[in-house]
């Protein structure tokens, strides 16, 4: 008897388990579309990361570029224009993966973004002698493309009202203004020992010795200012005019205060 | 010609002729006997054919032809040998039909696991099956070693079973391990480094045996390629050969062991009678395996398409080893000696020691004796053993032993670099953009805006908040200030920033530590 | 197992009974786990993989009608624009599948390996090769809404795209037209 019974659950158990597995198989084709949605969600969030760590020093935090350094990558002109202008045959996904992966010896536009010296744009793969594996590469594609949605496609980005200070920051004008010229874009072409390297504009580890005797009749204070609201009026021997000349109009009173503040402090 | 037909004839010898093949075809049973076997007749024939199939059927060769009852007593095995059994086969099936999708390279390796959740129908159906198989067939291992231990099914002619069954341990144990690392994702990189590091301590040939392991100093597309042939060949040749060796001992050379107390107890005829009565294989034995398969496989298809899914964390980053790695939990205790000390000593020695033990069981045993009243030495050593393993294992665990700065951990478990994390938890709308201060004054409820309100971020802050101040009263972060920055970064992407500020004790110094999470809308919610 | 032998004037016994039925559900799932089996390992083609679907373009983008066809590599067909439609030819010639070529010349497909000869639209001019050249099925997608508006006969015949509107033309190269065979 018991072994009846228990033929008869087996069969009954088997039975359940067939009616699983066509339940499972009717929903895979949702489960998978899921899936996949999930992935591309985690792509963007790693290149995100990616982006933060190796781009925003020359295309800025937010992929609004640095002028002369440079271009933006969240405007509309990546997501339009710009595969018609370099003739590029193939999709935009491609075209970012193919530029991050090999770099820009020369820039594309030396009028606009010469960028920082040779190469213009540092090899990223591993394949060329990079830091970035492919699929680090790929995520940074799909972090960058998804920029196209503000770009191109209406959506706006709220931007936190910046009065309210970090706290980190509220007490010291030194620390208030590195804070400054780290998010400027100031680390992208100046090197300053222990906090940034760029090599497009003068070495600033010691500018607070330096300035002072750079212009006659200017302090190290005025000099360092009129290098930031006008840098064309003078430039260091050895170097070009490429200094960006918006940041006196990008650059807050208050910030400027605070970065003249740092600058002055780095001798 | 027609006249001289006669169809009697013809029948009968059509029937004999049907009746010769398919004797042909069962080894010996009738189409007759197959009826018997199915309505549950006795045997139609005398010598009894069902035991004759087990002489000249290959396939049911190692079969056993009858067990004694007693020995199948259900308290006595637990099925636990049975069921290691099937686990083992049903590897062999899922793996089989796993490796279509499957390439044993580091470019490649999580992108076919990612085609194969994405693109292939029963994709994950399947990987879950193989990967809850290869938990179930450890424990059962383990559990079934624990069983054949107590019950001293070791003793006198099984000792060499038992050898076997050692061999067979390490094997289930160096197959799953050289699975774990196949999904080329950081917890199986890691994992699996930590544990061939344990081969490069071995004295005297360390190095050697890390290279042959890895093919080359770490691990990468040599390790990987040598790992999956490891594990999708060599291994299971192994256990098959060990299995079948294994189980043939016991199936046609011993028998399972009766219950200690059958052999070794008075007990009237009867009792003893009724014991030893034998239950053939052909049908009765066969019926039942069947039906603990349906259990097995329900139970399984039940669990990975409702409940389990196997873990998939980032790909591998040969560059950074995330907060919190572990081995596999049947290593626990192994990363719990190697926290204790020297890792050849940890690492080495004292595992073949412990295997070296394990192997001379029945040799070290002297008692003749199985019933566990009259064996309480080996009992005691035995529920010892397990005892151990267990705390090793907790020790293991990465909260164990291993100092994180405290502002590290309030983060990390708020945010786990692998894995969800209570606040990767939150719904999307949730997450207002906004500037939440601990300490500061925040009102109870953090989104008026927001229909439903944003309850789980409340929690999570409040969370958040409550680790700050327990660190701060224990004296960890003196001066504390902790802040949560929520900001819209692109469409349908988060930044997210926690970050906690504090007064190093030591030397004064104003230390910050904060971590940026992006999270998009459709990133995975559930783990 | 009883020791008896049961009533052999019932035809099926309970035992027997429960073990045919048993032996049903076993039918059932092993066809039910084949089935499983065969939907895993039946091969999934993306867009843009041969075997999968290829956007071509717009009708804007289509050469015009009886100019040469436009080769596509990675779908292995070609597309041409022939008076009566569209049509997308599977670029392994229905002899023994070797790739033809377009010869600019002579105006049609010439297959290098044995010389078999075919029209723009894949017709068999001449040449060993059994039959007229395969085709792919060409879908018409309303760019707006997605939706399928025009798709090729199973005849083989060219697609004739709708007049006046700009529609997204595919083509599934995991559906093949067999080419019709010549006398």
């Amino acid at each position: 008897m018991r072994i009846q019974l228990q033929i008869f659950l087996g069969a009954l158990l088997i039975t359940l388990t067939g009616a699983i597995l066509i339940f499972v198989g009717l929903n895979e084709e949702t489960r998978m579309a899921e899936f996949e949605q999930h992935q591309q969600a985690q792509r963007i969030e790693v290149g995100a990361e990616l982006f933060e760590i190796n781009c925003r020093g020359c295309h800025g935090l937010r992929g609004e570029g640095i002028a002369d350094l440079a271009p933006a990558l969240n405007s509309a002109e990546l997501f339009t224009t710009r595969l018609g202008e370099v003739g590029w045959q193939g999709s935009l996904e491609d075209y970012i993966i193919a530029t991050v992966s090999t770099g820009r010896q020369v820039s594309t536009r030396p009028e606009l973004y010469p960028g920082a010296g040779i190469p213009a744009m540092p090899t990223w793969s591993d394949r060329f002698g990079g830091p970035l594996r492919d699929d680090q590469i790929e995520s940074l594609a799909a972090f960058i493309q998804n920029w196209e949605a503000t770009a191109v496609g209406g959506t706006e980005i709220r931007l936190l009202p910046t009065s309210t200070p970090d706290p980190a920051y509220s007490a010291d004008p030194v620390a208030r203004g590195q804070a400054v010229f780290e998010r400027s874009g100031c680390t992208g072409c100046h090197t300053i020992d222990g906090i940034s390297s760029g090599a497009v504009g003068p070495n600033l580890t010691n500018v607070g010795t330096i300035a002072g005797t750079r212009l006659k009749g200017f302090t190290a204070d005025a000099y360092i200012r009129q290098s930031i609201i006008d840098p064309a009026a003078y430039l260091v021997e050895g170097y070009d005019d490429l200094m960006l000349k918006t940041f006196a109009e990008t650059i807050s009173q208050a910030d400027l205060d605070d970065l003249v503040v740092f600058l002055q402090a780095q001798k | 010609m027609f006249k001289t037909l006669n169809f009697t004839d013809i029948r009968n010898k059509l029937k004999q002729a049907f009746d010769a093949r398919v004797r042909i075809v069962t080894a010996g049973l009738s189409l007759q006997e197959l009826r018997a076997l199915l309505r549950g007749d006795p045997p139609t024939e005398k010598p009894n054919p069902r035991y004759k199939v087990h002489v000249t059927s290959f396939l049911f060769h190692i079969r056993p032809k009858f067990y004694k009852k007693a020995s199948t007593l259900f308290t006595h095995t637990w099925r636990l040998g049975f069921f290691t059994v099937f686990f083992f086969a049903l590897e062999l099936i899922t793996g089989l039909v796993l490796m279509i999708y499957y390439t044993p390279s580091p470019a490649d390796a999580y992108n076919s696991i990612l085609n194969l959740m994405s693109n292939v129908p029963f994709g994950k159906l399947l990987r879950d099956l193989h990967r809850l198989g290869a938990e179930g067939m450890v424990i059962f291992t383990v559990l079934h070693m624990l069983r054949t231990f107590l019950t001293g099914s070791y003793k006198k002619e099984r000792s060499f079973t038992w050898l076997t069954g050692v061999v067979l341990l390490l094997v289930v144990l160096v197959l799953s391990f050289s699975g774990y690392l196949l999904t080329w994702d950081q917890l199986a990189y890691w994992a699996v480094t930590i544990g061939t590091s344990m081969a490069e301590a071995a004295p005297l040939f360390g190095n050697q045996v890390n290279l042959l392991l890895r093919g080359a100093p770490d691990i990468g597309a040599g390790g990987l390629l040598r790992f999956y042939l490891l594990h999708i060949v060599l291994l299971p040749l192994v256990a098959i050969l060990m299995i079948s060796i294994h189980y043939y001992k016991v199936a046609r050379e011993h028998g399972i062991s009766m219950p200690a107390k059958f052999d070794e107890e008075d007990l009237s005829v009867d009792v003893k009678k009724e014991a030893n009565r034998r239950i053939d294989f052909l049908p009765d034995l066969l019926a039942h395996e069947m039906f603990l398969t349906s259990v097995g496989i329900f139970v399984l298809v039940v669990m990975t398409a409702f409940f389990y899914s196997a873990p998939l964390e980032h790909i591998a980053n040969p560059q950074q080893t995330p907060l919190d790695t572990q081995a596999p939990w049947y290593f626990w205790w192994l990363q719990g000696m190697l926290k204790m000390g020297d890792k050849t000593l940890m690492g080495i020695i004292l595992p073949t020691i412990i295997f070296g033990l394990l192997f001379a069981v029945p040799y070290i045993d002297r008692n003749p004796h199985r019933q566990a009243y009259k064996r309480p030495a080996a009992v005691a050593v035995g529920l010892l053993a397990t005892f151990t393993i267990v705390v090793l294992s907790y020790m293991g665990l990465p909260q164990y032993g291993i100092e994180t700065p405290a502002a590290t951990r309030i983060i990390q478990d708020l945010a786990p670099e692998e894995g969800l994390g209570e606040l990767r938890s939150i719904p999307f709308e949730e997450l207002q953009p906004g500037i939440y201060q601990v300490n500061g004054d925040m009102p109870d409820e953090l989104c008026p805006d927001l229909l439903w309100g944003c309850h789980t971020l409340e929690a999570v802050f409040a969370e958040f908040s409550e680790r700050v101040h327990q660190a701060e009263q224990a004296g960890k972060l003196p001066d504390v200030e902790a802040v949560l920055v929520i900001e819209e970064w692109q469409a349908d992407l988060m930044k997210v920033t926690p970050r906690i500020i504090w007064t190093d004790s030591q030397s004064g110094v104003r230390k910050t530590y904060e971590k940026h999470i992006f999270l998009h809308r459709d990133h995975n919610r559930s783990e | 197992m009883t020791e008896e032998i049961s009533d052999p004037k019932i035809l099926v016994n309970r035992r027997e009974f429960i073990n045919l039925t048993w032996l049903a559900s076993l039918g059932f799932i092993f066809v039910d786990v084949g089935g499983v089996i065969y939907f895993f390992s039946m091969p999934r083609f993306k867009d843009g993989e041969f075997g999968g679907t290829f956007t071509v373009g717009k009708t804007s983008d289509l050469p015009s009608v009886g100019s040469a066809p436009t080769s596509y590599p990675k779908g292995k067909f070609w597309l041409a624009n022939t008076d009566e439609g569209v049509k997308a030819i599977y670029k392994v010639c229905t002899h023994l599948g070797c790739l033809y070529n377009w010869s600019d010349q002579e105006s049609k497909f010439i297959c290098p390996c044995h010389g078999s000869q075919f029209q723009n639209d894949g017709s068999y001019i001449q040449g060993p090769a059994p039959r007229d050249l395969d085709s792919f099925i060409i879908q018409a997608v309303d760019p707006d809404s997605g939706e399928i508006i025009a798709e090729s006969p199973a005849t083989g015949a060219p697609l004739r795209l709708p007049e006046g509107q700009d529609v997204i033309i595919k083509v599934d190269t995991g559906t093949k037209i067999t080419g019709n065979p010549h006398n």
